[in-house]
């Protein structure tokens, strides 16, 4: 058996309660979301240019789940053989694009999803940390520790996911995917918080704090955004409102996850907080009737940050 | 001289941790604070960084409030950032441009790099550096011997003596009360909110045996109340 059927079983059980404890006004967003994505990838598989392009962006979701997930050697302990687990599991999350390439008929791309999960599930885990981990370009500067620490921890797949967006740029939106992944990645740097003395090593106010924070760190993310972005407007000037979209889109979701952590801040702990704020605001990235959400994020957890970060850097008002 | 005038703090209201704290301590002293855990000395540390206002009473250096500019704080427990070289982690404190090699190399850290790959006492030492760097005229230092080796203990106790400046005051805790002997003017035992004593460098022989006395006499009723 190539799928672990009690751990198919424990998935739709946990699937389950999830879905009971979220609050009804969020699972009919969350419905909406899910439906507009059903309806989107079903629509672009008609041609199958479309749904190549859908198993690409498939197989990087899934590619960047396999490396996030924090149960590799959990896993590893209660199954012999921890890929059937990984087929299970991804087979699950990926069911309705295969049922959507089926009801289309696009076989080729659905064997490619096929084989994407196959190969995620059998490649090995991430390596562990090294003792100095990947060198980080001299330009990003100390006090951005955050992205300093991130490039040094995802620095490869960053790497990888740029290199893909500036390839795939032959293939209108194709690189833009690759874009949202590397903006998911670059987002999983603010999600602890750091020791006190380093956030009041900087002697400011929370309002220059802030401010100085989120100018720097925008600054930093846009300046990496902005180069595949100019070339693939001058490739497809059709797309040029979408591309600006997507760039508010992605500095707003990247200042939304700088408020979110310094909202829930507390030291040396994960920001595990704020999850559907950043969960509806990443696919607001490419979901235009959603910016609207993500700005409302913006103004309450602006608002949340000042607050909390005021009893830390009070003193220096 | 750093001046600490009837500090009151509660965290709820009507539960007070400290009850009037009263402390004077002059530039070019280290002065030591020992109590037994929950008598209030992180609280105190606490409020003289002002992460906790106090309900009433004053601090002042040199006759004016003391501002947190005017503190470098050691504290406790030290967090850094995932991924985060020595090297990252001193440049975001500000100070004079200081050579870390040699820092590095006196304290035996590997600045270069992440402090993941630290041990409890080299976190420890990369934490006091950063103290150190910021050259600040206050200095708190929380546990400053925790976690550290030996040779360590010398050298931080060492540097305490050459950080003693005529335009400095240092306060530090230790649960290791030989540590503080070694290199303190005065130490302040605090109990239940309140200074109870403080002793000048001669005394602290009685006070190390008082102490003693106080941990075997609640020893001695703790085994009381346990076996009969």
């Amino acid at each position: 058996m190539i799928c672990n059927l009690p751990f198919l079983k424990f998935r739709f059980r946990q699937t389950g309660k999830f879905l009971k404890e979220i609050p009804v006004p969020y699972l009919v967003l969350l419905g909406g979301a899910v439906g507009i994505l059903f309806y989107f990838c079903s629509l672009w598989s008609m041609h199958p240019k479309g749904a190549w392009i859908i198993t690409g962006c498939a197989v990087l979701i899934l590619l960047y789940r396999h490396l996030q997930r924090k149960d590799h050697s959990f896993l590893a302990l209660i199954d012999e053989n921890p890929p059937r687990i990984y087929i299970s599991d991804y087979l699950l999350l990926l069911g309705p694009l295969l049922v959507i390439f089926l009801f289309r008929l696009q076989w080729l791309p659905l064997l490619g999803v096929l084989a994407g999960i196959t190969v995620v599930s059998l490649s090995p885990p991430p390596r562990k940390k090294t003792d100095k981990g990947i060198p980080v370009p001299s330009f990003i500067p100390v006090c951005t520790f955050e992205i300093r620490s991130g490039f040094r921890q995802y620095g490869i797949f960053l790497t990888v996911l740029y290199t893909g967006a500036c390839l795939a740029l032959f293939l209108p939106y194709l690189s833009l995917f690759f874009l949202w992944f590397y903006t998911a990645n670059f987002s999983q740097f603010y999600l602890r918080g750091e020791g006190r003395d380093i956030l009041v090593g900087s002697e400011q106010n929370t309002t220059s704090f802030l401010r100085s924070k989120l100018e720097l760190h925008l600054k930093i993310y846009g300046s990496t955004l902005l180069p595949v972005c100019v070339i693939y407007t001058f490739l497809y000037p059709a797309h040029t409102g979408f591309i600006l979209y997507f760039i508010v889109a992605g500095l707003a979701y990247i200042g939304l996850l700088i408020l979110i952590k310094y909202s829930f801040y507390h030291p040396g702990e994960a920001v595990t907080s704020g999850q559907t704020a950043i969960g509806f605001s990443f696919l607001g990235m490419i979901f235009p009737p959603f910016l609207l959400l993500i700005f409302l994020y913006l103004f309450k957890y602006y608002g949340s940050a000042r607050k909390h970060l005021n009893s830390y850097l009070h003193a220096y008002d | 001289m750093l001046t600490i005038e009837n500090i009151h703090v509660a965290y709820q209201k009507g539960h007070e941790i400290l009850k009037g704290i009263q402390l004077y301590i002059p530039n070019g002293e280290v002065h030591g604070l020992v109590g037994l855990n929950g008598a209030g000395k992180t609280t105190l540390l606490n409020t003289l960084f002002q992460f906790i206002p106090p309900l009433a009473g004053h601090i002042t250096y040199q006759e004016k409030p003391l501002e947190r500019k005017e503190v470098a704080y050691l504290e406790a427990e030290n967090f850094f950032y995932p991924y985060m070289t020595g090297y990252e982690y001193l440049d975001l404190f500000p100070g004079k441009q200081t050579d870390y090699n040699i820092w590095g190399e006196v304290f035996n850290l590997p600045l270069k790099e992440i402090t993941e790959s630290y041990s409890t006492g080299m976190r420890k030492k990369l934490a006091l550096l950063a103290v150190l760097k910021q050259d600040k005229p206050v200095l708190i230092l929380d546990e400053p011997f925790n976690g550290l080796d030996l040779e360590s203990v010398q050298i931080v106790t060492h540097l305490l003596n050459k950080l003693r400046k005529p335009d400095r005051a240092i306060l530090i805790t230790s649960h290791i009360f030989e540590t503080l002997t070694h290199c303190c003017d005065q130490i302040h035992y605090l109990e239940k909110g309140i200074i109870k004593k403080s002793y000048s460098k001669e005394e602290f022989d009685r006070l190390g045996n008082e102490l003693r006395e106080t941990i075997n006499s609640r020893i001695d009723t703790l085994s009381t109340e346990l076996f009969l």
